[in-house]
Formats: C-alpha cells, structure tokens, sequence
C-alpha cells in the first residue's frame, strides 16, 4: 500500500507519554477505516526521547523523535518550522494534533506552510458520497459542521477525548528512531510558564452545583442563584466562562476547560448554553439540570433533566419550591 | 503603531436558531440577531487601550456580505479610526480564504489583532493563518499584552489549557489573537455612533481578489447527538419547579418533607 501516511504529531513536555496520544491514535484509525493510510507517530521536542519511548510501548508503534535543538519550551516559534521542515519530505495526507492553545496555532502554521487545509476541534469522522467528512462543533456547540477538503494535506486537532474509549494498542515493535531539527527560532521566544493557581477545592469536592451562565443576564439574579444553592444540601455556586469574566463571580468559581474540573452528583445548569469548554469541565457530573429560555440549546444535549423557562420567572418559583413541604397529592 | 484588528458579524449563537433545509447552515428563527464576535469586540477593546497608551492608528477590518459593514460602523462608534469591508456573496466558511482576503490590509499594520475564535464557526484559525502567510510571529489566547521596552516587541501572556500560562515575546510586526478575560468592550458613544455613520468605510469585491484556492467547506450541518436522555420537563412553569423539587427530595438533595 503506498497511499499517503496519517501523522500523529504530539508534543513532548516532559518524559511521560503526551496526553493526547490514544486520542489522536484512535482519530487515525477512524480515519484509516474510511481511507485507508499507514499511521506514523512523531513526538517533537527539546528533549523528546523518554516521550517517544513512552509512546511507542503505549501505541504498540514505532515512534519518531524529533529532537528540536535549542527550543526553550515547546510553545518558541522553532517548533512549527522544524515541523515543517520534516513533514515537507513525507507528504503526509493526514497530520492529527492536541486541539489545545498549541495544537491550534501549530495545525494553522503548517497548513500554510505544507499548503494543506486546517480543520480544527474535530469531534467525529464520518463517510458520505464522496468521501471522509469532518465534523465540529460550530455555534457554541447547537450545531455541528461536516466538513470536506480537496487537499492534498489536511491538518486536523482532534477535540481532547472525542475518541476516547476507541484505541486499541497496534501490534508493532516499539521502535524509537531519532532526527534532530536545527531549526531557526522564528520571532516568536518563550520567556516564562506560569503554573496554574490552586484549584477551588470546595467546587471539587462539592456534592452538588448551581452553575450561573450569561442567560442570568445581571449579577442581581445571582442573589436568586445562591438562594437556590442555600436550599439544596451541599451545593456551591459556580459560573460559565462570561460570568467570571465579567466579575460577577470569581475566577476559582469557572467550570470548564480552563476552569475547574467537577463532578457532583448534581449539576444545575442555570443559562449556560452548552459550548463544549464548558461541558468538558462538568460531564462527569451525576444528574444534571438544565434551565434555558432556548428550547434548541445544546445544554440540553448534556443534560438529563430539561427545564424550558425564562430565568427570571422560574429560579423564584424553583427557590420558593424548594422551601415548601411537598404536596403529597400524586 | 498601526493596528489591524478583524471583526466578524456573526448570527447571535444565544438566540433561536435552527438549521436550514439544505443543511448549509443554521437560520434564524424569528428576526436575525447580529452581532459583532464577541472576541473580537474583545480585540478591538485591547487595541483602543493599547492606542491610549502608546499612540497610533486602529484600522478595522470584515469579511462578510453587505449586512457585515454593521460592524464595522460599530467599531467606528467605538473608536476605530478607520474601516475596510471585503464584501461577499455569502457568508465565507473557509478560514484561508478570509485570511487570504485580510492580508493585503495586514502586511503593512504593525500589529494585527483577531478573537481567539469566532463565536460562529469557531475555528481559532484565521489569526494563525494569517500569521503564516505574512511570515509574521503568533501569540494565541493572549491574556494581556504590553508592548517592550525599545517598541520593536510585545510580550503577551498566552492562556494554555487548566489555568496554566505563558508569557512570550513577538517580534514586531506580529499576529495575536484575544480570549475575552481581562477586556470588556466599551460601549459606542452616541457621538461616535454619529461620526461613524458619516465616515466612509473603503470597501473591496473578494471575488476580485487574488486569492489562493478554496481548501475546505462545510457540507452539512446537522444538530448534535445528545450525551444525555434529556427529559424535558412539561406543564406550566409552576408544575416544572414541583417537579424539579419532587426529583430532588427522592435524591437526597433536599430533605424529605416532614411526615
Ligand atoms: C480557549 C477557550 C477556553 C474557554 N474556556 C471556558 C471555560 O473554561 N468555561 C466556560 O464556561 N467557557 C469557556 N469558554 C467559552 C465558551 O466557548 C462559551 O463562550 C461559554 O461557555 C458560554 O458561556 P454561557 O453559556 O454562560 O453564555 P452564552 O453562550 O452566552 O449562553 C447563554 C445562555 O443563556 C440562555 N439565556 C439567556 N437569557 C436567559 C433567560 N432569561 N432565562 C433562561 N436562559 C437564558 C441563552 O439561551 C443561552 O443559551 C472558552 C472559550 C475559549 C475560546
Ligand atoms: N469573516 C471574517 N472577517 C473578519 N475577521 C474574521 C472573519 N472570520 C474570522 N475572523 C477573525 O478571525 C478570528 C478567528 O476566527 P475563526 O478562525 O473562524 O475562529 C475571529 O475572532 C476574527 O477576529
């Protein structure tokens, strides 16, 4: 078979297998059922060895380090041109990366330099007359996107654990064959990485959550928020990216993809439309509940219990509910 | 210093939408609510401070059918000095053909600036893209930015993934791209929203320009699978919070009502 490989390009940080590895992995095997392609992986970085040999005993494949001499983290300019520079000579159909801050920037670089298309946040691979389709999430996760490309490279970041559950080791030699770039820096210098703060542990150890969104419309309505969370046992207020934004709660209060991971065993969802770096940080939840006035949100897709209503009708009807002794007519 | 910040008319994701027949995209379904990206009037808000600071020009710029030159006005509102509409048949899907458009009015701007996504098709490419063509350095999901000491660079604190950071230096002339945290777009003054109504805003046909190939399309749009069953509780809003209650007793969440 000589048909254009499909490339797993990750990322090394440090010694340990990169954490979009069986991700990525069991993308390319989606994609090589449809269109058949030999699979290849790459890990790149300053110091990618121990991160190569971790890889390759773990994906059950032989593995490339890319050795990038000089680079001072994996976020300096060198990294996309080394990338580029290899990849060049191998022609690759399909090159499969981490949709993080990184894999983003680095998928656009090199389909501008590799002349290829960049689809981003990929959540599934389909099949229709023509051929593979790509779909994402667009519209703040309401709809998804079947993309096509007629190029002849085609970047990809595969959305964090959208295939998750699907890799399988392959049975090859754990090989580990080394290359190392000399690449120019590119204007683009790393200077300094700043840790993330400590995580809120009173959201992570909540045992429920009463999550405000933007549909709260006014930082007033909060009031009637944490009301709710009074009422309920255990329960914290926490917020959707715009409200923390916005200040109306603090920063160590966010769900989501870079906010805080939960999962209690509920999850009130309070105007919150559903985007995907939201659901990402509470999916884990036990029951969740979603109170939108849009009966098409796609916090409805993620939720267990849909409430249709305009908020400012309904948390004071659901707060005074709350407080009552239960009708205990069927 | 002379700034290019891209802005993006988009369909309101919050309002009601719901997908077209022929599944190229969503529509509306009472009146459209149009609206500029919300990272991108992010992005204009940090060129308006980064201009009060240090001096400069602030050019704004579209891609979009003849209802995107909205935003453009509302930029000017704002405080944008002056604005370019590329104009379109349709709405454009293709990130390299809207950063094909934008590069001529970028490559002589010191400093461009883009949303980290557009709220619409979400991508977070454009900027990047963008960079590439031009051959200038990138910072993505930029914080805060501050331009160095001797202006020939700006350091930028890139948001990565879990709350970590990152702090980078980009050579000027360079590409960034806006996540929406520490900037809060301000609103047009009804002054500049009068000003802005007379300013001519220069405009471009994209279907004259010279643009690279198409590369990638959407072909379908459809809505998502649900992650859960999804029970969507009916009656008046009354009997939804009885219900609500009635659940949350039989878990455990509230405490069982008094015999
Ligand atoms: C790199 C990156 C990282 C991100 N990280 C995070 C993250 O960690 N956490 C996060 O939350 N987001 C994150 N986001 C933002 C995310 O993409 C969404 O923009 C955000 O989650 C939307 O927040 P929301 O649902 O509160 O607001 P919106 O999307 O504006 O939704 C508001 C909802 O409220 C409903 N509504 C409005 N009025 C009412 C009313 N009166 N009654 C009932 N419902 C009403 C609307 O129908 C709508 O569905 C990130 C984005 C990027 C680009
Ligand atoms: N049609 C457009 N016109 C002008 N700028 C755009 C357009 N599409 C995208 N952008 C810019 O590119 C950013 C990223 O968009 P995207 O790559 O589609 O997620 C947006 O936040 C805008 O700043």
């Amino acid at each position: 078979m000589n048909a254009a490989p499909i490339y797993l390009v990750l990322i090394s940080r440090d010694r340990r297998l990169p954490a979009a590895a069986e991700n990525l992995a069991a993308c390319a095997r989606a994609i090589a059922a449809l269109a058949p392609a030999p699979i290849r992986a790459l890990v790149a970085g300053k110091n990618p060895a121990a991160a190569a040999g971790e890889t390759a005993r773990h994906l059950g494949m032989p593995v490339l380090a890319l050795e990038i001499v000089g680079l001072t983290d994996p976020g300096d300019g060198a990294t996309g041109i080394s990338l580029a520079d290899f990849l060049n000579s191998e022609i690759p159909a399909w090159i499969l990366m981490e949709d993080t801050t990184l894999g983003r920037r680095l998928a656009a670089e090199l389909a501008v330099r590799l002349s290829a298309a960049c689809i981003t946040g990929v959540e599934a691979v389909e099949q229709d007359d023509h051929g593979v389709v790509l779909t994402r999430a667009v519209w703040g996760g309401k709809f998804r996107a079947a993309v096509r490309t007629a190029a002849e490279t085609i970047t990809v970041t595969v959305a964090d654990g959208a295939f998750a559950g699907r890799f399988e080791k392959a049975g090859g030699q754990a090989k580990v064959q080394h290359r190392r770039s000399e690449a120019a820096r590119g204007g683009r210098r790393h200077l300094k990485r700043i840790q993330a703060p400590e995580a809120d542990t009173g959201l992570s150890e909540a045992r429920a959550i009463v999550a405000a969104g933007s549909g709260i419309g006014e930082p007033d309505r909060l009031v009637l928020v944490r009301k709710l969370a009074e009422r309920i046992a255990g329960a914290q207020v926490a917020g959707s990216r715009p409200v923390c934004d916005r200040g109306w709660l603090p920063y160590s209060r966010q769900v989501g993809i870079t906010g805080a991971t939960v999962a209690p065993a509920l999850y009130i969802a309070c105007g919150i439309s559903g985007a995907a770096q939201h659901i990402a940080g509470m999916s884990g939840a036990g029951l969740v509940v979603a109170i939108n006035k849009d009966p098409r949100a796609a916090i409805f897709q993620h939720a267990d219990i849909g409430v249709v209503e305009d908020l400012g009708t309904f948390l004071p009807l659901l707060v005074e509910a709350c407080g009552q002794e239960e009708d205990s007519t069927p | 210093m002379k700034i290019l910040v891209c802005i993006k008319q988009i369909l309101a994701p919050e309002s009601e939408l719901a997908p077209r027949a022929d599944g190229t995209g969503p529509a509306p379904v009472g009146p459209a609510e149009r609206r500029i990206s919300r990272y991108d009037a992010c992005a204009l808000e940090a060129a308006l401070q980064l201009r009060e600071s240090v001096g400069g020009r602030i050019r704004v710029a579209t891609v979009g059918p003849p209802w995107a030159a909205e935003a453009l006005r509302r930029a000017l509102g704002m405080g944008a000095d002056d604005a370019l509409h590329i104009i379109a048949a349709d709405d454009v899907d293709d990130p390299f053909i809207v950063a094909g458009a934008l590069a001529p009015a970028a490559r002589d701007c010191d400093l461009v600036l883009t949303g980290v996504m557009s709220e619409d098709l979400m991508q977070g490419t454009v900027g990047p893209i963008l960079a590439a063509l031009l051959d200038r350095p990138c910072a993505t999901t930029a914080m805060a930015f501050e331009r160095a000491a001797g202006g020939s660079a700006l350091t930028v604190e890139e948001e990565l993934e879990h709350g970590e950071r990152s702090i980078v230096e980009l050579t000027l002339p360079a590409v960034v791209t806006i996540q929406s945290g520490p900037w809060t777009p301000r609103y047009p003054s009804v002054s500049g929203l009068l000003k802005a109504r007379r300013q001519a805003i220069q405009t471009l046909k994209l279907a004259a320009m010279p643009i690279d190939f198409p590369r990638q399309r959407i072909v379908a749009m459809t809505t998502p699978p649900p992650t859960r069953q999804g029970r969507m509780l009916p009656g008046t809003a009354a009997d939804k919070a009885a219900q609500l209650v009635h659940l949350f007793r039989q878990r455990g969440f509230l405490p069982p009502c008094a015999p």
